[in-house]
């Protein structure tokens, strides 16, 4: 496949909202370079949910780091929503991380109005947009409470409204709902499929749970290590809107075992 | 709301103990127990201490006071912009660790003549000398708040739209505050014992120097009264940085 020419300010011309390529990355460390990432392409179209699995340590977090614009590539090209990425772009790219990650002395409702303070919206709005988001994602009582009093769930349910809050063309997630527990997983997954369907931008997801890629995705994108490389695209032709019972269906999981052998058969 | 009344019966426990040693204090003296010369009754210290005010001793209360003041901000933004410093770079920060802990356990007074030698007797010297006792805590402080900050805030922020000036003021320093705050309490009450050591060397006025006139010339009761006065300053400032310590610190408490 050829890629169009393109240059950092005419928008993509193309249906791809994501597209890097040739992408390499080397960490630099006191014990010299560590490989990270050998020579990965990947792509994704406008309202299009990917997800990424693959064994740790393959770069799954690098990747996206990448995409944010966090990382600078050893190698390789870069366009995100529509421009060459040349470092974050907060008005169309937001992330959610692992840990959910958020301010320990703000409350949530602050939290969540995080990104309108650093873009200097007037106080009201930044409060009322913040507001909606948090009810948004179930947590309308809980505007004046600081993160160590919220749960996990909670927590992440606040690094979520958080990122909607820029309302990204492109949302990242890495792995958020890795830490929390079986029930809660299911139960946000659920939920972040009912946004995505109000909201419906590009995702490119981050997990290791391969129940969780399929439910989601329309796309899974497996990953293996040593060197971190893209080895197969799986098309997740299941039909929207999914109620949590197609979880048990035959071609569910089929298409969840195909992921499993995948990841399997690069050990 | 427990905390608080902890914290307030608390208070009242050790006012009450204060009373009650005053007035054993007070007794014994009038019964003739304690020797007057080196130990007299509070009451003596209290009019000693009266005769002091009328004579002037908020002159020499302000000059320690503005020295100490001065001498902590010195040491504040020095000691914080050496630290930041020093940190940017991993092998300095490692080296200079290692010095620093050396300059922290060295007595300070010992380089009180040098101070003298290079600035002089004067009022800048007081304010050196003050500023040097807690810039090593300050620096270090500094170095081990940056190193606390968790690179994935940071990371979250710049996602957001986060200038290196923002993400200096809304992560780093707002993550380094609890670290900063405690140092900077350690740090006044070296700053008060900087200056006042400089002063009873060499000086004709502040506290110090009254410290060291009525130690010289036996007169113990003035002498008291004016350490009862250098203790009420001392608890004074700590409260005050321990009140902005509870203040930014209220989101660790919660339910
Ligand atoms: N900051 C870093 N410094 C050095 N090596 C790193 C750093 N971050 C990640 N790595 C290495 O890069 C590889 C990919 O890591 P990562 O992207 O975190 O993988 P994943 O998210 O898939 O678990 C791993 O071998 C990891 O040890
Ligand atoms: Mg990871």
């Amino acid at each position: 496949m050829t890629i169009p020419q393109l240059n950092a300010e005419r928008p993509l011309t193309d249906e791809a909202v994501i597209r890097v390529t040739g992408i390499q990355h080397s960490y630099h460390t006191a014990r010299g370079p560590v490989p990270a990432l050998e020579n990965v392409d990947v792509s994704a179209g406008p309202k299009r949910f990917v997800s990424i699995v693959g064994p740790s340590g393959c770069g799954k977090s690098t990747l996206l780091m990448i995409l944010a614009g966090l990382i600078t590539p050893t190698a390789g090209d870069r366009y995100v929503a529509g421009a060459k990425v040349t470092g974050p772009q907060p008005d169309k790219v937001a992330v959610a991380f692992q840990d959910a990650c958020l301010l320990p002395w703000r409350s949530a409702l602050d939290n969540v109005a995080f990104p309108l303070e650093l873009r200097k919206d007037p106080r009201a709005e930044r409060e009322a947009r913040g507001r909606e988001l948090l009810e948004k994602v179930g947590l309308a009582g809980y505007a004046d409470r600081y993160p160590r009093e919220l749960s996990g769930g909670m927590r992440q349910r606040v690094a979520v409204a958080r990122a909607l809050i820029q309302r990204p063309a492109v949302l990242l997630m890495d792995e958020p709902f890795g830490a929390l527990d079986e029930q809660t997983r299911m139960d946000m997954g659920e939920e972040l499929l009912r946004l995505w369907d109000e909201i419906h931008n590009t995702v490119i997801f981050v997990t290791h749970n391969l129940a969780e890629a399929v439910y989601l995705s329309d796309e899974v994108i497996v990953m293996a290590a040593r060197p971190g490389r893209v080895v197969e695209r799986v098309l997740i032709d299941l039909p929207r809107p999914r109620p949590v019972e197609i979880t048990e269906t035959e071609k569910f999981l089929h298409l969840r075992n195909r992921l499993w052998r995948l990841i399997r058969s690069q050990e | 709301m427990t905390r608080l009344l902890h914290s307030t019966r608390d208070a009242q426990l050790a006012v009450g103990l204060l009373v009650v040693l005053l007035a054993t204090w007070e007794l014994l003296a009038r019964l003739g127990v304690l020797t007057p010369e080196t130990a007299p009754a509070p009451s003596v210290i209290a009019s000693a201490g009266s005769d002091l005010v009328a004579g002037g001793l908020f002159f020499d209360v302000r000059i320690t006071l503005t020295y100490v003041l001065v001498a902590f901000v010195l040491a504040l933004v020095l000691g914080v912009g050496l630290g930041l410093l020093l940190s940017s770079w991993p092998l300095v920060a490692q080296v200079s660790v290692g010095f620093l802990t050396f300059l922290l356990s060295v007595p300070k007074s010992l380089f009180l003549p040098l101070f003298i030698l290079v600035i002089g007797i004067g009022g800048d010297q007081k304010i050196a000398f003050g500023a040097f006792s807690s810039f090593a805590v300050i620096v270090m402080a500094t170095m081990v708040g940056i190193a606390s900050v968790d690179p994935n805030l940071v990371a979250m922020a710049r996602s957001q739209g986060a200038r290196r000036r923002e993400v200096f003021s809304k992560i780093y320093l707002r993550s380094m505050m609890p670290t900063l705050l405690e140092a900077a309490r350690i740090a006044m009450i070296l700053n008060i014992t900087g200056v006042l050591i400089a002063e009873m060397y060499v000086s004709r006025q502040g506290l110090g120097y009254l410290v060291n006139l009525y130690g010289q010339t036996f007169q113990v009761a003035p002498l008291l009264a004016v350490i009862a006065v250098i203790t009420v300053i001392g608890i004074a400032l700590n409260e005050l940085l321990r009140w902005c310590e509870r203040r930014q610190d209220r989101w660790r408490e919660g339910t």
